[in-house]
């Protein structure tokens, strides 16, 4: 067995543990199963959903997002990283190990939706509903281990909870799953969504999606793992998450049929162009998640800059930084959006200077004196930037779009001059801070 | 494949913190089976330098091969060739010592057919035999030390980096420290160990690395490999550079000043001691005196630091 997951069979299958836990939902069960007016087989099943989001999802996520964290407060981790084992065996050890109590409340729970979440349904569809919202358990525990591994990366472990940052990402993406799997008891199991105009059935999309989506966390919480051990990564794994979530996004285009209002200067956006929006928007979401959660400190650049003198272009893009990886598909989905004619192209284009602007403020704000807390300024500074400034501008009877907002439309250089202007200038700022700092470093 | 000489090289090392320069070009060599005793003031850059030589931390450049692995490009192969002891570590407190060294083992690749037995003799050579079902958590300060330093002996590293491991140890469990290092060293085992304790230190070690400022300012022998000794030659006036008749005899290596006194390391033993007087007094030497002489790290190490300080601007 693998000796990481033995170890935390050993630390919480204790002896109490062990039998309290079943007496505890037999208890509820049995409550519910007294209180049932009717059906209290449904009852039951609907009393096990909520004990699996509790348990599985919120206490199985802490426990999950404390995996790395608690260890490194209590000095063990440096122990572990001594060790040889690989990564990926790191990996499952933890993401199976440090929630595995809550699996064992949530194993009997999951077994009794499947069989009494729909007693009329056909076995197969009522194993889905259980294999589902099993899968939602495993991504929020994906998305702990994730935020608990990043924590641990920036070196900043003051407590064994992580940011809320990904954790709050993590709960909003499972919220929505979390909907879809408590649909499954109402009968809405059988509806039907559209997907690049393509009609799928509601349990296979949304079991592929939350399948896909908690593979890629795992795929990302073992990238970290490899970081923590000193292993390199490339960054082709995270260009390939960004443009899964593109196509993902893209996908959802048939919208635009559905809404006839969504046009920009008059000019109605197709599918075409509300695709390459949403892709746009997405790689620029993630770029923005990225740009916050990753290192950006003076070390960090030293490191990329020194592999580039060096001529080492394999260690130099292995340090390029995540967030402007997404640059070249923002940049290629502008483009593309051009090409295909479409109104949004002008916002795509505008949206990606003001992105390149904003990573400039932040990075010019981590190269400063007190870099403790430079991220959580930057979002205050953008929060200004991006809605007290417009707001009060619109206030005083002005026009904020353009100096201030990624512009929507109107002529080409007005419309990315501002936003080229603010973005050549912050990025001057840098330059000259990273001088000075390594001036006087030298 | 042979060995090779040396169990440790750092060519270069430098390793930055976000404020500062941790380590500012650090080279040295440790030869196999040598105790190499890593002494510098509090913030000298030893538990970065150890840190970066077991793969802890990347160094903005440089290179660390350790046993003959490169230990920033295979990281995880080379912690299966090192043991280290942080100066602060943790242990799973609700666990018990056989579970903990049991974890330790399989980490390593122990095969789980083997762990009982390797984790026995391991509890045997650190005295630990009569509690491994105690729970770590119920351990003394120096029983937790010597339960540390069991977990990073398991696999039998063949080198192993010690940070501060007579910390909070009392006396008698120093001396069984001591005692186990001449046993590791004695085995073939090669140390690199940080303390602030000099003198205990000085019980074991074979050379000395001063590190100060990020930098590395001296390393020295302080006692050769075996059939080595350190001698001491007083001379009639005081002498202010080593006489070439001395440095030209074979055998004869190390050899500086110190105190008006002539310190260098001879091969050999009586005989090529005997042999080396009459040489020198032959040519002329006014010899007042040779003896042995320990070392004495902490008057080593104070010199060196002291005249560092002096020659800095």
């Amino acid at each position: 067995m693998n000796p990481e997951l033995q170890r935390y069979l050993w630390l919480e299958f204790t002896p109490q543990r062990l039998l309290v836990t079943p007496v505890l939902l037999l208890a509820l069960f049995a409550l519910v199963h007294l209180l049932a007016d009717q059906n209290a087989l449904r009852a039951m099943a609907v009393a096990a959903y909520w004990v699996v989001v509790a348990v599985g999802v919120l206490w199985g996520g802490r426990l999950a997002s404390e995996a790395v964290t608690a260890e490194v407060i209590e000095g063990t981790w440096d122990q572990q990283r001594l060790c040889s084992l690989a990564p990926w065996s790191m990996t499952w050890a933890k993401l199976l190990g440090a929630p595995v109590i809550s699996w064992y409340a949530c194993a009997p729970c999951l077994a009794l939706i499947a069989l009494g979440a729909r007693p009329q349904a056909a076995p197969v569809d009522a194993a889905l509903d259980a294999l589902l919202l099993a899968m939602i358990v495993l991504f929020c525990h994906a998305i702990g281990l994730l935020a608990s591994l990043h924590v641990a990366a920036r070196g900043r472990v003051v407590s064994a909870r992580p940011g809320m940052l990904l954790q709050l990402v993590g709960l909003a993406c499972a919220l929505p799953m979390l909907a879809v799997a408590a649909s499954a008891f109402g009968g809405g199991w059988a509806g039907e969504v559209r997907w690049f105009a393509v009609p799928l059935s509601l349990p296979s999309f949304a079991l592929g999606s939350v399948a896909a989506f908690t593979v890629w966390a795992v795929i990302g919480c073992q990238r970290l793992m490899r970081a923590e051990l000193q292993l390199r990564n490339s960054p082709w794994v995270w260009v390939a998450f960004v443009v899964f979530c593109m196509v993902y996004a893209a996908g959802w285009s048939w919208f635009a049929e559905q809404v006839a209002a969504l046009t920009i200067n008059a000019r109605r956006i197709d599918a075409t162009g509300v695709a390459l929006l949403s892709a746009h928007g997405t790689a620029l979401a993630l770029g923005y998640l990225m740009l916050l959660a990753e290192r950006k400190d003076p070390v960090v650049w030293r490191r990329g800059l020194g592999a580039l003198r060096a001529a080492h272009p394999g260690a130099a893009l292995e340090l390029t930084p995540r967030w402007a990886c997404v640059l070249p598909l923002a940049a290629a989905t502008a483009i593309g959006a051009w090409l295909a004619d479409s109104a949004g192209w002008l916002l795509c284009a505008s949206a990606l200077v003001f992105f390149v602007r904003d990573a400039g403020l932040v990075v010019m704000l981590n190269l400063g004196a007190r870099r403790e807390r430079a991220d959580t300024a930057a979002v205050l500074y953008l929060a200004v930037l991006y809605v007290l400034a417009p707001a009060l501008v619109r206030a005083a009877g002005g026009a904020a779009a353009g100096w201030l907002l990624p512009a929507v439309h109107g002529a080409v250089l007005p419309a990315l001059l501002p936003g080229v202007l603010q973005a050549v200038l912050i990025w001057a700022v840098v330059r000259a801070r990273w001088q000075r700092q390594q001036a006087a470093w030298a | 494949m042979n060995a090779p000489a040396h169990a440790i090289v750092v060519e270069d090392l430098v390793f930055d913190y976000p404020q500062q320069r941790a380590l500012h070009g650090v080279s040295f060599r440790v030869a196999r089976g040598a105790v190499a005793a890593l002494v510098g003031p509090n913030g000298a850059g030893k538990t970065t330098l150890l840190s970066c030589l077991a793969a802890l931390l990347r160094p903005v450049s440089g290179t660390v091969t350790v046993d003959g692995v490169d230990m920033l490009a295979r990281p995880r192969e080379g912690h299966r060739h090192i043991g280290y002891l942080k100066d602060f570590y943790g242990l799973y407190d609700a666990l018990s010592v056989r579970r903990i060294l049991w974890h330790a083992a399989r980490g390593q690749g122990i095969a789980a057919a083997r762990c009982d037995e390797v984790v026995a003799a391991v509890a045997a050579d650190l005295d630990l035999g009569a509690l491994l079902q105690a729970p770590a958590g119920g351990l003394s300060r120096g029983q937790r030390q010597r339960l540390a330093i069991a977990r990073t002996l398991v696999h039998r590293p063949p080198v192993l980096l010690l940070d501060e491991p007579a910390s909070g140890l009392d006396p008698e469990a120093r001396h069984d420290l001591a005692l186990l290092m001449r046993r590791l060293q004695a085995a073939g085992t090669t140390l690199l160990v940080s303390s602030h304790i000099l003198a205990e230190l000085a019980e074991y070690s074979s050379e000395m690395l001063i590190i100060r400022d990020g930098r590395l300012i001296e390393q020295r022998a302080l006692r050769g490999a075996a059939g080595t000794m350190r001698l001491r030659m007083e001379l009639c006036m005081p002498a202010d550079r080593v006489p070439p008749v001395l440095a030209a005899q074979p055998g004869v290596s190390d050899a500086r000043i110190e105190d008006g006194a002539v310190v260098f390391l001879l091969e050999g033993a009586a005989r090529e001691r005997h042999a080396l007087l009459r040489v020198c007094l032959d040519a002329g030497l006014a010899v007042s005196g040779l003896a042995e002489c320990d070392a004495g790290l902490q008057q080593e190490y104070l010199r060196r630091v002291r005249a560092d300080a002096a020659a800095a601007p």
